[in-house]
């Protein structure tokens, strides 16, 4: 960009006409508008720089962090901007919170975004001074003339800006001169939270706004049949009722890896509390499905499945276990686990005609547009979605399950309505992390891993949330894939209807505990230390090709398991009961390694310390980083301490934290997180230090005690 | 007609008496800032201060805080300068933020009977769920809010 004079620069231009101008009143002064420079940059009358969070807020920091790489391209001061969470806009793209890839998959757009819009309002200043671009430059929201020693404000440039094309490859910064980006900065919404001010979709309330709870059959496959609502009604606030059932709007998953509302029987009324209360009192016959799955009686058909036939997902060398030198053969067994979110599910719509308006704790918001316009019979542009700072998600809010139901009541009663769950309604009704059992058989030669068999038994989301493609819950790209001679990785699905959803690190999340737990096994009875034994196993190449499109960089895991190692003290002796584990994995895209010291004395378990050493690139906002890993560590804890769904005859048994436990402070070990310096590209957080934490802290049980835990969660 | 003080001003409540006062503050007095979570108490994201002590609000029931002074989240100091408040600030506490509130009214109170917690007090006393697991960030607010009390005590 600075190399071309103004001339060129509007040549090379995409011709693009996003910078329209549209009136944004606000509160007293109607005057002020604002520009658009981009979809998530606006720069108002009054100078005010607005940067929209283009990914979904619901807890793991991205409407800090992406906003800080716009601001870091568009040459803004931090502190002088606003930032504001987008609306669903058809014209983003991966406008969605899950699989750790906000930042994975938009850093280079958010570079870009704030890039382009820099170079627009170069070119405007060029134009209003008369200068070439290349003696202008960007600083703290000006552009500056450094030989004429003038200066223009960003809002005094923003019209003619706008009215510029926007160049389809701007120049970016060289991240070496990066100020902003790999600074710790404060949640932006950090001070309503800590008064008490920051308004999540629970908290709004609209004009006329009806409150709905609905009535869910226990298993989420029945359908209503009748209901008796004279109880109900006697209660004060409660006003209406309203069968809803899934099978007259698109059926139970409405999209392809989109489950839709479970049929029921809403009660409207004109509090929370009444419309709870008529749910309660409200008598509903329910047509039950045939098919009805227990829990434990499905971990039975999975460990049948172990040994009938099953797809291979990959397959190197030779799988025969005969004369090893040293074998394992280790099953190991894996519990459905519900999200909990802290702000229960919940959603408010107003359907006006065929205009919908949405506004939600979604993770998706493409998708729920989606999914309303299905619904509704309504062309997707008629939808708008606001997206609201969601109380937790985990996955949970990926789906649009809790959307469906709320326009289809909001059109009913040509209201606006807000639906909320009550705790119960979330724990019965969630989309489970799917339960497994995984047999893995190796055996060494030499002191390395030679053979490796690891086989999968599960209820795959693939056929539950109707989707194309291979069950399998395991990828061929895994590791140890690619590191081991004589490798099979197999799996068994074996069909059943309870509800199975993304969860924090899906299935690796149960694959890690599996994998680290079996290395450690094998490191045991070939009588070498689990680290060094961890060392043979990555061996010494920088670079092992795991697939044809899958060059897996050895070295930095090398480097995560050796740093945690020298952090943790690996090695140092303990007193007796207490005991180091080590795990490491590669998932969604970072290097992790963990290292557990536990104590045990008689049936306690206490988790003293956990070491987090990771490799995620460029970390943008340390400060959000650390928050990221210690909370993903903390639900791993929870997974390994507590967390299981029970289903019997497809209804869950668990409704609430006293029997669907979730850590407190006393259960929190000290947390030291530490990230490897680099310049690699940055990737997501939100998932990769949960899966190995469980197979630490088991493994440090076995050092402490000999004991082999391979269940979850974990019963000494 | 149930009357208690909300945040320092009189408040009304004209509906059964057995609504927890949680609905009360949220849907009649309009103040969201204390959380619905569990409705069991157990998770504890609906703490509020009633004559000071810490209640889990979702199993309260209005009629027990006739006549009793009601402190949220809103209440607790008037430019969210109280302590625990400025050192959550500090410690960039939170993540998803739900549950906050809740957390910082129940160390509020934990501090007025424990002005210097250890980490056994905190272990055994703070109870609040916290989903996101900010649970490390929200120990060293706790011993840093204590810091500033005393600071504050010192300097009255």
């Amino acid at each position: 960009m600075s190399e071309l004079n103004r001339r060129e620069f509007v040549k090379l231009c995409a011709i693009s006409s996003m910078g329209l101008v549209i009136g944004m009143p606000r509160h007293g002064d109607a005057r002020v508008t604002a520009q658009e420079l981009h979809p998530l940059i606006k720069i108002g009358s009054d100078g005010q720089i607005i940067i929209y969070a283009q990914n979904p807020d619901m807890g793991q920091g991205v409407k800090t962090a992406l906003p800080m790489i716009i601001a870091e391209e568009l040459g803004v001061d931090w502190a002088s901007i606003k930032v504001k969470q987008a609306p669903w806009d058809s014209r983003l793209t991966n406008q969605f919170s899950g699989g750790s890839l906000s930042i994975r998959l938009n850093y280079n757009t958010m570079r870009q975004a704030g890039a382009s819009a820099r170079a627009m309002l170069i070119a405007a200043a060029a134009d209003r001074l008369g200068s070439p671009v290349e003696e202008l430059e960007t600083r703290q929201g000006y552009v500056i003339d450094r030989p004429g020693n003038r200066r223009l404000a960003y809002a005094d440039l923003a019209e003619a800006a706008g009215a510029l094309p926007v160049p389809e490859a701007p120049a970016l910064k060289d991240p070496r001169e990066f100020k902003l980006v790999g600074t710790s900065v404060a949640d932006v919404d950090l001070d309503l939270i800590c008064d008490g001010r920051q308004q999540y979709s629970l908290d709004l309330k609209l004009p006329d706004m009806l409150f709905a709870v609905v009535k869910r059959c226990p298993h989420g496959d029945g359908q209503p049949v009748s209901f008796d609502s004279s109880g109900a009604r006697e209660i004060a606030g409660v006003v209406d009722f309203h069968v809803l059932k899934n099978t007259d709007h698109g059926g139970r998953i409405i999209l392809p890896n989109c489950p839709n509302f479970v049929s029921g029987v809403a009660v409207l009324a004109t509090t929370t509390w009444a419309a709870m209360q008529g749910a309660e009192a409200l008598k509903v016959e329910w047509q039950m499905p045939a098919a009805r799955d227990d829990s434990d009686e499905l971990m039975q058909r999975f460990e049948t499945a172990l040994d009938s036939e099953s797809e291979v997902v990959r397959s190197d060398g030779i799988i025969e276990f005969d004369d090893q030198e040293h074998s394992i053969a280790a099953t190991y067994r894996l519990p459905f686990l519900a999200h909990v979110p802290m702000e229960p599910m919940n959603c408010t719509a107003h359907v006006k005609g065929d205009k919908v308006e949405v506004w939600a704790p979604t993770q998706n918001p493409p998708m729920a547009a989606e999914a309303v316009a299905k619904v509704l019979n309504v062309p997707q542009q008629n939808v708008t979605i606001h997206v609201l700072r969601s109380g937790g998600a985990f996955g949970r809010r990926y789906y649009a399950d809790f959307i469906t139901d709320t326009v289809l009541l909001s059109r009913q009663f040509e209201r606006p309505v807000k639906t909320v769950w009550s705790r119960e309604d979330d724990v019965r009704h969630g989309y489970f992390r799917p339960a497994s059992v995984q047999r893995i058989r190796a055996a060494t030669s030499a002191g390395k891993i030679s053979h490796w068999h690891h086989k999968i038994a599960s209820h795959p989301r693939e056929i539950y949330l109707e989707r194309d493609g291979s069950p399998a819950e395991i990828g061929n790209y895994e590791f140890p894939a690619g590191f081991i001679p004589n490798l099979l990785f197999d799996y068994a699905a074996v069909p059943a209807r309870i509800p199975l959803g993304q969860w924090r690190a899906t299935e690796h999340s149960s694959n890690v505990f599996a994998v680290s737990s079996a290395i450690d096994e094998l490191a045991d009875v070939a009588g070498i230390d689990p680290v060094r034994f961890w060392l043979e196993l990555v061996g010494d190449e920088q670079f092992v090709q795991v697939r044809d499109d899958f060059r897996f960089d050895a070295s930095r895991l090398r480097n995560v398991i050796t740093v945690a190692a020298q952090r943790a003290q690996w090695g140092t002796p303990l007193s007796d009961g207490k005991g180091r584990g080590i795990s490491a994995s590669y998932n969604q895209g970072i290097w992790v390694a963990e290292v557990a010291e536990v104590t045990v004395s008689k049936d306690s378990l206490t988790v003293d310390r956990i070491t987090c050493v990771i490799d995620c690139g460029l970390v943008v906002n340390p400060q959000g980083a650390v928050n990221q890993v210690e909370g993903g560590i903390v639900d791993g804890l929870a997974a390994a301490l507590y967390g299981r769904i029970t289903v019997k005859e497809g209804i869950v048994q668990e409704s609430n934290f006293h029997d669907y436990e979730f850590c407190r402070i006393r259960d929190i070990p000290e947390i030291d997180v530490h990230f490897i310096d680099s310049n690699d590209s940055p990737r997501g957080l939100g998932e990769g230090p949960l899966p190995p934490v469980a197979p630490a802290i088991t493994n440090a049980i076995y050092a402490a005690t000999g004991k082999r835990i391979r269940d979850l969660p974990i019963q000494l | 007609m149930i009357r208690f003080t909300l945040n320092g001003e009189d408040y009304e409540f004209d509906g059964a008496d057995d609504t927890p006062l949680l609905w009360v503050i949220r849907d009649g007095a309009g103040l969201t800032g204390t959380k619905y979570g569990c409705g069991v108490g157990q998770c504890r994201a609906c703490t509020v201060h009633v004559d000071g002590r810490v209640r889990r609000a979702c199993v309260t029931s209005v009629k027990a805080v006739a006549d009793r002074t009601v402190t949220t989240i809103e209440g607790l100091s008037r430019d969210a300068s109280h302590p625990v408040q400025q050192a959550w600030r500090e410690a960039n506490v939170s993540q998803c933020g739900y549950c906050q509130s809740g957390q910082i009214m129940a160390v509020a109170e934990m501090l007025e009977r424990l002005p210097s917690p250890s980490d056994e007090d905190i272990d055994r006393q703070h109870r609040n769920i916290c989903r996101c697991g900010t649970y490390a960030r929200i120990r060293k607010a706790i011993h840093r809010a204590a810091e500033l009390s005393r600071e504050e005590a010192a300097r009255e």
